[in-house]
């Protein structure tokens, strides 16, 4: 198992796992978390949901099915090299500044974690209108 | 909890190389742990 597959086994932990991919498929990279979570449905993943702008529209279906764990996927900023992954937990999206979707993720996940799910999610960077990082 | 580094992010682009093969990385990992079909024997999404 590579670095990445070893890392989320770990956050993972072995318990049942929702998968929510979020993010603008029309801004370039912005829409990450939604392309990965369409590649995992057409694989047939299960617990899978391309949540792309919405991520709140699926409260409900997460709330249903109390999945040990939710995986939300999304691009974010940071600062390391472009395509590179970080896993973080809920807890610390206010510490690592502004972004696009973290209220509606901060808010999902306090939601979900007070109702016994462990909620990990990030928070999309903001648009950086065409700029790459070098 | 997963958060991938974006390139760029305008309006009408498409992925970035980087960000695209950490989308492919990331999603056969996960298709792995949930027991799904590698992804790319599912086809690109």
């Amino acid at each position: 198992m590579d670095d990445l597959g070893a890392r989320l086994a770990r956050a993972l932990g072995g318990r049942s796992a929702a998968v929510v991919g979020v993010g603008n498929r029309l801004r370039g990279d912005d829409g990450a978390g939604s392309r990965l979570a369409a590649r995992l449905l057409a694989a047939g993943a299960a617990g899978v949901h391309d949540a792309e702008t919405v991520p709140e529209n699926y409260l409900g279906p997460l709330l249903a099915a109390r999945p040990g764990v939710v995986l939300f996927a999304d691009a974010a900023d940071h600062g390391a090299a472009p395509g590179s992954v970080c896993l973080v937990r809920a807890g610390e999206l206010a510490a690592r500044g502004s972004s696009t979707h973290a209220p509606s993720l901060r808010l999902l996940a306090g939601l979900l974690e007070a109702q016994g799910a462990s909620a990990g999610c990030w928070a999309s960077s903001r648009p950086r209108r065409g700029s790459a990082r070098s | 909890m997963l958060g991938i580094q974006p390139a760029a992010t305008g309006f009408g682009e498409e992925l970035s190389p980087p960000v695209a093969a950490a989308v492919a990385g990331a999603a056969g990992a996960l298709a792995a742990l949930l027991g799904a079909a590698r992804p790319a024997e599912a086809g690109r999404a």
